[in-house]
């Protein structure tokens, strides 16, 4: 019996690396673990829908979605019994996305109140689209906590959450205060919260080993700390991975390519590029996003098999 | 020839007079024509109703029609096997008497967890007996035995369980259920208890 996971991806802070995870995560389980993979971009921004859609396919999906009565994501909470748009990425089979739209930037301007009933249905839509597409993994990319409706969805729809935390000094602090809002709400809304499956360290330099060392303390004390405080028995993860997320020039220019169908990112990882310099920075980041990959499936089988145990 | 809906429609509406100034009022705040301000509004208000709609037509339809589609898909693939075959094509058949079972279960354990879990055992549901009898006496009806009751419910959806990646494990004088998508059974809640039959019928 295949069991789908919701994971996800939540942080207090813009500009973190929310979305370079995100796509990180669900084009290292499809490419390079055969994974079947859904990824879900319910930022107003549409940054994760941005990575993986170029001028030319993002036209073509919303002609196709006028068509065909199909809507984006943030549709989907808005009204609940319509149908999604699900683009399937060029080049990586397995690996889909929900995208999300432009024009909720402006309707999020407002502030969108998501009920609580709401945010269930879309997980039970979520739920239905893991039957229809088979899949294995749903990775959900949240924007930053400036929309209100971030906890209340990621409560209801997610089982893990992950956060990134970059290099910066606001970025280990918020760390704490995402826990903090997230448990308080979930505690509110779901008497059981998603597990925190951990943070993951991002745009670190390969070499930097002191700070990634005195970072990884850091974001430890921070969660330990929290747990501490109110009185909660910790994930029984350790809150930092292992693997960090390095710096790598090709992530950085992840988002907006103009033309074309396939995605800058995916070209690299199928190597279309072949300069000496690009396959050098291919490499790295195969092996980065494979041993990041590797890391989260084992955590989340160590939690399953965890959780099994307890139950017998 | 009946006129395109798409056609603009002149209709006379004769507001009372204290709407028709607040309206007045809002229009010149706005900066706008008192018409525009009245289309805007029931536009406004059109939207927020069809959305209130989409969420309850999910929840008391849509819901349904997914679940009989689940169901078909397990007959196909031969995961599941119903009894009366004539009938197994039935969508009026399959909710009332395998669906709605299982929106019961679903409802029970969301009102119990919070959530639907991955594993629900009787020992667990025996533990929780006082929340079980206030809740399925708010699904069903008072004094009924809240095991007994589960556990015929349980007998109901046994065939198509696998349909909803739910294993049922029998051993003597005890039962578990484990779930294998939760996510699949969220929009079954409320799904053939009282309380939604009730708010259909008002």
């Amino acid at each position: 019996m295949s069991s789908p996971t919701f994971t996800g991806i939540i942080a207090f802070k813009g500009g973190v690396g929310k979305t370079v995870l995100s796509a990180s995560l669900g084009i290292g389980l499809s490419y390079m673990l055969k994974r079947r993979v859904l990824l879900v971009d319910l930022d107003p921004q549409a940054n994760l829908s941005e990575v993986f859609l170029t001028e030319t396919t993002l036209s073509a999906v919303i002609k196709k979605a006028f068509e065909t009565g199909r809507v984006f994501s943030f549709d989907l909470i808005i009204r609940p019994s319509e149908n999604p748009i699900i683009y399937e990425i060029p080049g990586i089979p397995g690996l889909y996305l929900l995208p999300s739209h432009h024009k909720f930037m402006r309707e999020a301007a407002y502030g969108i109140n998501v009920p609580m009933d709401r945010a269930v249905s879309f997980r039970g839509i979520l739920g239905r689209l893991t039957k229809e597409l088979e899949l294995d993994h749903v990775i959900i990319d949240f924007p930053p906590q400036m929309y209100q409706y971030v906890i209340t969805i990621a409560a209801a729809s997610a089982d893990y959450i992950v956060t990134p935390v970059a290099k910066g000094a606001f970025s280990i602090p918020s760390v704490g205060y995402l826990i903090e809002t997230y448990y308080d709400v979930a505690k509110v809304i779901r008497r059981e919260p998603s597990v925190f499956l951990g943070a993951i360290l991002i745009r670190y330099d390969e070499g930097n080993s002191k700070l990634i060392k005195l970072s990884r303390e850091r974001v430890k004390e921070t969660v330990s700390k929290f747990f501490k405080n109110v009185n909660l028995s910790p994930p029984p993860v350790d809150p930092v991975f292992d693997t960090v997320l390095y710096y790598n020039p090709l992530l950085t220019k992840i988002r907006g390519q103009l033309i074309g169908s396939t995605p800058y990112i995916v070209k690299h990882i199928l190597g279309k590029y072949t300069s000496d310099v690009s396959r050098r920075l291919q490499d790295r980041l195969k092996a980065n996003i494979a041993s990041l990959v590797r890391e989260f499936e084992e955590r989340l089988n160590w939690l399953a098999a965890l959780e099994k145990s307890r139950e017998s | 020839m009946a006129s395109s809906i798409r056609e603009k429609q002149r209709v006379i509406v004769e507001l009372p007079y204290n709407i028709y100034r607040t309206i007045e009022k809002l229009a010149y705040i706005r900066g706008s024509t008192i018409e525009n301000t009245i289309v805007e509004l029931t536009k406004t208000l059109l939207g927020i109703v069809e959305d209130i709609d989409s969420h309850y037509s999910l929840k008391y339809s849509k819901a349904l029609d997914h679940a009989y589609d689940l169901v078909l898909r397990a007959v196909k693939e031969g995961k599941v096997k119903l009894r009366k075959k004539d009938k197994a094509y039935n969508k009026a058949y399959i909710v009332e008497n395998y669906v709605k079972p299982l929106g019961v279960i679903a409802t029970i354990l969301v009102d119990l967890y919070g959530k639907i879990p991955k594993r629900v055992s009787k020992r667990d549901l025996e533990s929780r007996s006082n929340n079980l009898e206030d809740t399925i006496s708010r699904i069903a009806m008072r004094g009924l035995n809240p095991i007994k009751y589960i556990l015929n419910k349980i007998e109901k959806i046994k065939p198509i369980a696998p349909a909803f990646d739910i294993e049922i494990i029998e051993s003597e004088g005890n039962f578990e259920l484990v779930f294998g998508n939760t996510a699949l059974l969220e929009n079954l809640y409320g799904v053939g208890t009282r309380p939604l039959r009730r708010r259909i019928k008002t």
